[in-house]
């Protein structure tokens, strides 16, 4: 469960949002001001270039992302973009969980300076990446 | 300047690292650019100017360069070497290193 990666977090603390089957739970252009955990059900990212031609109960394609119960719902755009690049949408009925975050932020400036910049870093390399299919 | 860096100046068309090569550092450009080359060495994927730092999910993946980068123009970038990451994460907290590492691993 990635939300154990996370471990400062008291998950119980915060709302939970239940969404409908094929129910979007991201929209592309949404801010990244708030992380979603799925804490139930199966979501999906499709591929941006099908945008429109996938239908959720479709099986996932290659280029699309699927995520399981526990999963972080397009955590490299969170922490690398201000917006979401990306639709995900609910396969089956999903519950999620938001979080803010500047609040997760806070959490771990506490701690250790490096580690948030340096996430926001790799992120940020690995969405150019995707975006060109190139590695650096 | 921090421990297990340096500075380095390359002329243009100099190349940084070659396709192939061990990651065992990364860099940041501190004046000029480097360009990341197509696998023919003609086209340039992707450029790298001042405050841009790259190549850190090749050294925590301990992997290779995929491509060639050479400057364009006079370029001057700081180079860490990877014991400088490996340290900086040992020396955080376990929480916090465990989930770069997973950031990381999704490249």
């Amino acid at each position: 469960m990635q939300a154990d990666l996370l471990p400062f977090i008291d998950w119980s603390y915060h709302p939970r949002q239940i969404i409908a089957p094929e129910a979007r739970i991201i929209t592309t252009g949404d801010p990244t001001d708030m992380l979603f955990l799925l804490e139930e059900g199966e979501a999906l990212a499709p591929n941006a270039a099908r945008r429109g031609q996938h239908h959720p109960a479709d099986a996932a394609g290659a280029d699309d992302i699927a995520y399981a119960a526990g999963a972080f719902l397009s955590l490299l755009e969170m922490l690398s973009l201000n917006a979401y690049r990306h639709d995900v949408l609910a396969r089956e009925e999903c519950r999620v969980i938001g979080i803010n975050r500047q609040e997760i932020k806070a959490m771990w400036d506490r701690d250790n300076r490096l580690a948030w910049p340096l996430s926001c870093s790799i992120a940020a390399t690995i969405t150019q990446r995707r975006q060109t299919r190139f590695l650096m | 300047m921090p421990q297990n860096s340096t500075y380095i100046r390359l002329f243009h068309g100099e190349a940084l690292f070659r396709v192939g090569q061990m990651a065992r550092e990364f860099y940041m450009v501190k004046s000029g650019a480097i360009y990341i080359l197509d696998e023919k060495g003609v086209v340039a994927l992707k450029q790298f100017h001042a405050g841009e730092l790259f190549g850190i999910p090749e050294v925590l993946a301990q992997g290779q360069w995929a491509n060639t980068a050479i400057a364009n123009g006079i370029t001057v970038l700081t180079r860490f070497d990877a014991s400088h990451l490996f340290r900086s994460l040992d020396q955080m907290p376990e929480t916090q290193s465990d989930f770069i590492r997973h950031i990381a691993s999704l490249a």
